[in-house]
């Protein structure tokens, strides 16, 4: 080994600092991400009515392979419905432990209303807040349970450390992710 | 008779249909309409299959093909498909199924696009859906897409029929099972079809269904048509833990299936037993199961220093009933039992007895019983002569009614098969004929039955067996007489009214008239279990004290009966057992968490003397113990040592008694003899099938009555 091969490598290194980084300082700028990324779920509405498209059908739940989900159903008061139809889920968990993320819930669901999102930022401290129930996951809620929370400590809005290449999928109906 | 399913030769019976064939030879075609406990009437066109017989000659001999010793009869196939459920196998038959046959396959595809034409794509809110028949079938034999593309029929989506149960006339197939069962079991024409073709839709007089037998067309709607109200939008077919078991409303003993999801009680189904209840349960037994998941009593309770019920250990219970035994002695203690009690609390409850010496011991509700040699159900609906006295079954014994019924139809049982019960049996006929001479129904007041009776009479029960074992004025009576003389294998039911009446006169009346009819008499146990408890010693010794006497005991332990309405003289110390904190639960000093029936392993004896199993449902009951644990909690107190501590040990000493082995019951149970019956005076008791907190609509669950008060909830530490 010579002189001359020690110096191409310092070489290199020099060379090295002066072109862009490809490392993000995250969390203080955004990490970016592919829209077909597998995050937390989100439950979607229907656009125009505003009613959720979960029927509570549990199919989802059947589906999971980690048993992550748990649904219970209910009749809908026809004159205030949850959900077009008879049936809507009273009740809508995901164990964000026991989910794997592989998006099985959102084949089987018939009506759309499971969606993989791209949110990943759900690290906390106790097991029950893994549980995210459905007022977690509804279209227009932002963030996960600990952003949330910390968000209301601070009085400041949700920031999330993510954007999507090109914005959120189109079965992402009504989710805004930053771009 | 000799038939060939896709080229396998079966050997079978004259009078088989051509759908069980091809089941009994492990073969398999669709079908919605055919059901094993109704008439066949190829109402929904799946069961198609092609078939073809020998023809013979006019001089008897077989139609022949081929030549000299190659020859074989001619088959003669059907132009078309037939339905396999109304065509009877013949001698010689060929068959061919979906197996073999492209003209079959490609036929019960086309049926079930038809099918499907009209039926909603429902499938992920329905109830149904898992379980559904339409569902499973048209995956295997339908085509997989819909060619017609226009707007399927529109109807009425949720109409309730009655409060149990809830009619989608849009998923509808036709299949007219539901119009049958009602026609040919319990004999009420209340449903029908209305309009044609494809604007046919299901419908019932005005006033709903009647409150009885309902529920069953919820268990044989092929399709998610009629679903059960209770159970609606509880949870999903596959989600539910399926428990098989028996029903202990009434000692009828039905064959049923709990589904519990997450601990809760959420739907009872039937399940088949060709010998007690066919296929078919009551409303009680299948919707009134709400109190086992409300309000439930999970931990033990015992009176604090202020006199209120709190929430205790078990030991501290040990405690407190040693503490409230202080000054008084084992002799004092009466321990009362509920009779849907097992056999095995039973053994328990009589070991405990003799350990402790004690005199007051009883069972309730029990009556009198009458004779040991019972009748069987099967026998009852194969009898040619019944007279029902002083009962009013739909109270008592509701699906022996069901029996009683197809008794007057003829007492036909569909054959067994490979497959199980005869799928479609050629000789149920559609609107049976009914044999109301065959049945007398004589009772202080008149019941569901007595409509289908021949005679009728309203008399009271001493009266009336007076008049039938000797001689009497009134017509109806006469003729039951009349009836019981002739008939080759009559049956006599007494009901409560008319065993609570049963004087030492009218007993031996009663045997001669045995002797000299060959009438067989069915006395009706009181409670679920009573026949079963009434061969163990369970009623009161010598200076013992009765139920209905509890008041005068000093102490007593009260398992699930609910005797003592408020402010009613109670003993100096009492201890409830029970499931719920009842009104005598509330004025307890000590009370036990009990298990209900269906959360039970044991054994328990209907109406006929038969051993069936209960067995464990998945149910969220906290701490909750049967009365074998109970009676261990209070042995301990007392400082005896029973011999029985749990179920394995109370069934080992069952079995040893009954030479049974208790613990591998089949789930159809088995006739064994119980020994000799233990009986005593008992007070009156007026039967009642509905109790309550049966419906989720009773005043108890609205009013709080039950509401419990908090135990102490762990609370996490943030951390």
């Amino acid at each position: 080994m010579g002189v001359l091969e020690l110096a191409k490598g310092m070489g290199v290194t020099l060379g090295k600092l002066f072109t862009k980084p490809v490392t993000v300082s995250y969390p203080e700028q955004r990490a970016s991400i592919k829209p077909r990324f597998r995050g937390r779920h989100v439950l979607t509405r229907h656009p125009g009515t505003g009613l959720e498209k979960c029927i509570g059908c549990s199919l989802c739940a059947a589906a999971c392979p980690a048993y992550a989900i748990y649904v219970e159903a209910a009749e809908n008061d026809p004159a205030h419905p949850t959900s077009p139809g008879e049936r809507y889920a009273s009740v809508y968990e995901i164990n964000m432990l026991r989910c794997i993320f592989c998006g099985m819930c959102e084949e089987a669901c018939p009506t759309g209303a499971v969606v993989m999102g791209n949110e990943f930022e759900m690290a906390d401290y106790r097991y029950r807040d893994f549980v995210y129930a459905k007022e977690d996951m509804l279209v227009g809620v932002d963030g996960s349970i600990p952003q949330r929370r910390e968000a209301a400590r601070k009085h400041q809005a949700v920031r999330t450390g993510f954007k999507v290449e090109g914005g959120p999928r189109a079965e992402l109906e009504g989710v805004k992710y930053p771009t | 008779m000799k038939v060939h399913v896709d080229g396998i030769s079966l050997d079978l019976p004259a009078g088989t249909s051509a759908i069980d064939a091809v089941f009994h030879a492990g073969k398999d075609v669709p079908y919605f309409c055919a059901h094993p406990y109704l008439s066949p009437v190829g109402a929904c066109r799946m069961c198609l299959i092609e078939s073809g017989s020998p023809r013979k000659n006019p001089d008897g001999t077989f139609i022949m093909e081929g030549e000299g010793d190659a020859a074989t009869p001619k088959i003669f196939w059907f132009p078309k498909p037939m339905a396999a459920c109304t065509m009877l196998a013949t001698e010689g038959m060929q068959i061919k199924t979906a197996a073999t046959s492209e003209v079959v396959a490609k036929s019960q595809a086309g049926m079930m696009e038809f099918t499907l034409l009209n039926h909603p794509l429902d499938c992920p809110t329905c109830d149904k859906g898992g379980a559904c028949e339409l569902q499973d079938r048209a995956f295997e034999y339908g085509y997989g897409a819909s060619r017609f593309g226009f707007d399927r029929r529109h109807a009425e989506k949720h109409y309730p029929l009655s409060d149990y149960v809830i009619l989608d006339q849009e998923r509808c197939i036709h299949c007219k099972r539901c119009v049958r069962y009602f026609e040919e079991v319990p004999g009420q024409e209340v449903l029908d079809f209305i309009e044609r073709g494809s604007h046919t839709f299901i419908d019932t007089a005005e006033g709903g269904l009647p409150v009885g037998f309902q529920g069953n067309i919820t268990d044989i709607c092929p399709v998610g048509a009629l679903l059960d109200n209770v159970a609606r939008f509880r949870g999903r077919n596959w989600e539910y833990d399926h428990t098989p078991t028996t029903c202990t409303l009434c000692p009828v003993g039905c064959s049923i299936t709990v589904d519990a999801r997450n601990g809760s009680l959420e739907r009872i189904v039937a399940g088949e037993n060709r010998e007690v209840n066919e296929a078919w349960i009551c409303d009680a037994g299948r919707f009134g199961h709400v109190f086992a998941s409300e309000g439930r009593l999970t931990t033990p309770m015992i009176r604090n220093e202020d006199g209120q019920l709190v929430t205790a250990t078990w030991d501290q219970a040990v405690d407190a009933i040693r503490a409230g035994m202080v000054g008084l002695d084992a002799h004092d203690l009466a321990v009362f039992l509920n009779a849907d009690s097992t056999l095995e609390e039973g053994v328990a409850a009589e070991a405990f007895v003799g350990l402790t010496g004690l005199a007051s011991v009883d069972h309730w509700p029990r009556q009198p019983g009458y004779g040991a040699d019972a009748p069987t159900l099967t026998e009852i609906a194969q009898s040619d002569g019944v007279v029902v006295l002083g009962a009013d079954l739909g109270e008592e014994a509701p699906v022996l009614e069901l029996r009683i019924l197809e008794m007057l139809r003829g007492g036909l049982l569909p054959a067994e098969f490979h497959h199980g019960t005869a799928i479609a049996d050629l000789r149920l006929v559609e609107r049976p004929a009914r044999k109301r001479e065959k049945l007398a129904v004589i009772s202080s007041k008149p019941s569901r039955l007595s409509e289908n009776a021949g005679f009728t009479a309203q008399l009271d029960a001493a009266t009336a067996l007076a008049g039938l074992t000797g001689s009497s004025d009134n017509a109806a009576v006469k003729a039951a007489t009349e009836l019981l003389n002739k008939a080759e294998r009559p049956i006599l039911i007494l009901g409560a009214e008319a065993l609570s009446s049963l004087s030492g006169a009218a007993r031996s009346a009663l045997q001669s008239l045995t002797q000299r009819t060959r009438t067989r008499i069915l006395a009706l146990p009181a409670g679920a279990n009573a026949r079963g408890l009434a061969s163990l010693n369970l009623v009161p010794r010598s200076g013992g004290l009765r139920y209905d006497q509890l008041s005068q005991a000093r102490v007593a332990l009260v398992s699930r009966l609910d005797p003592l309405a408020e402010g009613q003289t109670r003993p100096r110390f009492l201890i409830s057992h029970d499931t719920h904190l009842t009104a005598t639960a509330q004025q307890a000093d000590v009370v036990l968490p009990a298990v209900t029936n269906y959360e039970k392993r044991g054994t328990t004896v209907n109406l006929e003397g038969r051993l069936l199993p209960l067995r464990p449902a998945a149910l969220k009951n906290g701490e909750a113990a049967d009365l074998i644990r109970a009676l261990g909690i209070v042995a301990e107190a007392l400082d005896v040592k029973t011999g029985i501590r749990g179920i394995r040990s109370a069934q080992t000493l069952l079995s040893e008694r009954l030479g049974v082995n208790v613990a591998e019951l089949p789930i159809h149970g088995l006739i064994a003899p119980l020994g000799m019956r233990y009986d005593a005076p008992a007070a009156p008791y007026t039967p009642q099938l509905w109790k309550e907190g049966m419906k989720r609509s009773d005043p108890v669950y609205s009013a709080g009555m039950i509401e419990l008060p908090m135990a102490p909830t762990f609370v996490a530490g943030d951390d």
